[in-house]
């Protein structure tokens, strides 16, 4: 699917991204960088949900902000719809746009306010209604994520964490935006309200004809919201495809161990091998000349250590996606 | 012979003027050597059950009657309830250990590893200070951790996520408890550090033959870890399994939708989930019958009945709480609940 996708659907394009933060002290000389986004490329395109999903620190949020605007890059573009956005100017036209919805869904609320006033508060500030119909667009937003009409009397603490969730996906949607980046967002529900919100979200996808950027550190809920999966490690991408083929035909070792790694809910799949990210935990911090994963990797050679493989479409079997490893370096075209 | 067995276990809280059930009759027993999983949404009363095993939840309510209590707690045939605080600071951290879901919070921010570690075995062993360096410099050694010498010296804050939960496992498993409780223990790690920590607790769950209740919210670690499970919703035991028999053939309507939105990624199929309607209810507005009838789809002839559904015996050692679960169709695959929104 995302192969033969012409570039007129192209919604955002990420090219050479690097973000950086500063570590320990900051006098001359001695401080050092850590690479949380490390010359990434990504293009996302019009009307389909990217999963993104990683170990924590490898990098998913500070994505995540960099492109909903709240970080800048360090090096590298990002251009949504054709525009540069490291432009002020056209930043600020995008930012309606571009929307986000966070993990935390209590923090994301100003505990103060009610909940009309938290929706309406961004139709106010971009005109996009007028004093008398701020009303009716507040109550229709309501209805779209499905909460009753009465909720807007109510503070963010009186409502359960799903119902919070609803209405951070509400304020998100407010400004009809195109592109949703969803950090995290059923990570701190129950199980039954992951799901409603699951469901509300692709159901909200299909009305408003929205992108998603789904992000979440395990793997389950994404194969049910994704349409493509990019899979990160350190800062970079190291494979992105279809869900079915990252669930089904997985290439990178570390996507292979990933998977391993999650737990199954079918006492059939209990595991007796050890899984190899047992060994030792991703270090951002390190700086390594090769392969990020050569220390953890089972499959490495030297030619890892040396060469930092990249991107690129593999062919193997029945399967054709994108995969940065050495190992599929002969079923390259 | 049961190492734990739980008799009738209620427990209230005070919300204002009114007491609120937390746990409403609870039974079940642990034996020596056994793998039991507490499943449950949050505030289904898994928690509290458990803090009240090692007599936890009581201790900062007790003196303002925050909190009652009844039914019976017996740990190797003795009732842990009507223990003297005395006697049972014998048994906690003792024979009787838990872990926590935040390990950074159950250790002690000011003080090293190695005396906080030290501190259960001068008390529980009578060990020498020495003594005790080198044996918990061991038990460190065996929860998987390599630079002994660097944790032992290291305040919590220091340590990572999955390394303070490897030195409370540590901890916990210092005096050979014959019962270990594990709260949520993986909740707040990653995919691939909660998969080391699972089978920290497994391998030495094997090379002690000690019991572990472990409570989750997460069906993977569930069918990863349990040999019997518990499921709980709104502070009772609805239904009671071995781990094979539950996946396969959940008989309570709410268990077996529960486990038809857990993502298996081993069976890789796009689809839309079907979720359970409504949400949890505060236990003060149901009424007198089945809890779960709200949310159920079959309750029709249940909303008749004004009594709460005891816990028969479907099979041998599986048990379920439910009015109707022989007249409903089987496996967790065909049960059809609709979406709906709250």
């Amino acid at each position: 699917m995302g192969v033969t996708r012409n570039s007129s659907e192209l919604l955002l394009k990420i090219e050479n991204l690097t973000r950086n933060f500063p570590v320990g002290t900051p006098s001359p000389g001695k401080s050092k960088n850590v690479l949380a986004v490390d010359n990434l490329s990504l293009e996302i395109y019009q009307g389909e949900t990217l999963g993104l999903v990683g170990e924590s620190g490898c990098g998913k949020s500070t994505l995540a902000l960099t492109i909903a605007g709240f970080l800048n890059p360090s090096q590298g573009k990002i251009y949504f719809e054709g525009k540069d956005l490291s432009s002020r100017k056209v930043r600020k036209s995008c930012r309606t746009e571009i929307q986000m919805v966070f993990q935390d869904s209590y923090s994301s609320l100003n505990p103060r306010k009610n909940i009309y006033s938290i929706l309406a508060e961004p139709l106010r500030i971009n005109r996009l209604a007028t004093k008398k119909d701020v009303a009716e667009k507040v109550y229709k937003l309501l209805e779209s994520v499905g909460l009753p009409r009465h909720y807007t009397g109510k503070y963010p603490g009186e409502l359960s964490g799903g119902e919070r969730q609803r209405v951070n996906i509400a304020r998100a949607i407010s400004l009809k935006p195109k592109l949703i980046v969803c950090d995290e967002p059923v990570s701190a529900l129950d199980l039954s309200v992951q799901a409603q919100v699951l469901n509300l979200l692709a159901d909200l996808q299909k009305e408003y004809n929205l992108t998603y950027l789904f992000i979440a550190h395990g793997l389950g809920n994404v194969q049910y919201i994704s349409d493509r999966i990019a899979v990160m490690y350190l800062g970079g991408i190291v494979e992105i495809g279809t869900s079915e083929e990252i669930f089904t035909h997985a290439l990178h070792p570390y996507t292979e161990a990933f998977l391993n790694a999650s737990p199954v809910p079918d006492p059939k799949y209990r595991r007796e091998i050890h899984n190899i990210l047992c060994e030792e935990a991703a270090d951002a911090l390190k700086t390594v000349s090769g392969c990020k994963f050569y220390g953890r990797c089972q499959y490495a050679s030297g030619h890892c250590k040396e060469n930092v493989p990249k991107l690129r479409f593999v062919q193997e079997g029945n399967t054709s996606h994108a995969c940065a490893c050495f190992l599929y370096e002969k079923f390259l075209y | 012979m049961a190492l734990l067995t739980v008799e009738q276990l209620k427990i209230k809280f005070r919300a204002g003027n009114k007491y609120q059930q937390i746990v409403d009759g609870v039974d079940f027993s642990v034996r020596k050597g056994e793998v039991v999983c507490m499943v449950g949404e949050s505030g289904c009363g898994k928690s509290v059950t458990a803090l009240s095993l090692m007599r936890l939840h009581n201790m900062q309510f007790h003196k303002q009657k925050g909190c009652a209590q009844e039914g019976k707690i017996l740990f190797h045939d003795v009732n842990l309830m009507s223990l003297s605080e005395k006697d049972m600071r014998k048994i906690r951290g003792n024979k009787m250990a838990m872990i926590f879901q935040d390990p950074l919070t159950a250790l002690n921010p000011l003080f090293t590893v190695k005396y906080q570690m030290g501190e259960v075995l001068k008390r529980h062993l009578h060990m020498k200070k020495k003594e005790a360096y080198d044996f918990s410099a061991s038990l460190l050694e065996k929860a998987g951790i390599r630079d002994v010498d660097r944790v032992m010296n290291a305040y919590p804050h220091t340590l990572s996520g999955g390394m303070r939960q490897r030195v409370m496992i540590a901890m916990a498993l210092s005096c050979d408890p014959d019962l270990l409780i594990a709260d949520e223990p993986t909740t707040a790690l990653d995919v691939t550090v909660q998969m080391q920590i699972l089978e920290c607790i497994k391998s030495m769950q094997k090379r002690m033959n000690m019991a572990v209740l472990m409570i989750t919210h997460d069906f993977g670690v569930v069918a990863e870890m349990a040999d019997r499970v518990l499921v709980f919703y709104m502070g009772q035991i609805v239904e009671e399994a071995d781990v094979f028999t539950l996946f396969s053939n959940p008989l309570h309507p709410y268990t077996k939708s529960l486990i038809g939105l857990v993502p298996n990624h081993r069976e890789y199929k796009r689809q839309r989930l079907e979720p359970i309607k409504g949400c949890v209810s505060a236990i003060k507005e149901t009424g007198e019958g089945c809890r779960f009838r709200d949310r159920c789809s079959y309750a029709g002839e249940c909303f008749r009945k004004d009594n709460m559904p005891p816990l028969v015996k479907a099979d041998m050692g599986h048990k379920v709480r439910c009015w109707q679960y022989e007249t409903m169709p089987e496996g967790s695959e065909s049960y059809g609940c609709h979406a709906e929104f709250i």
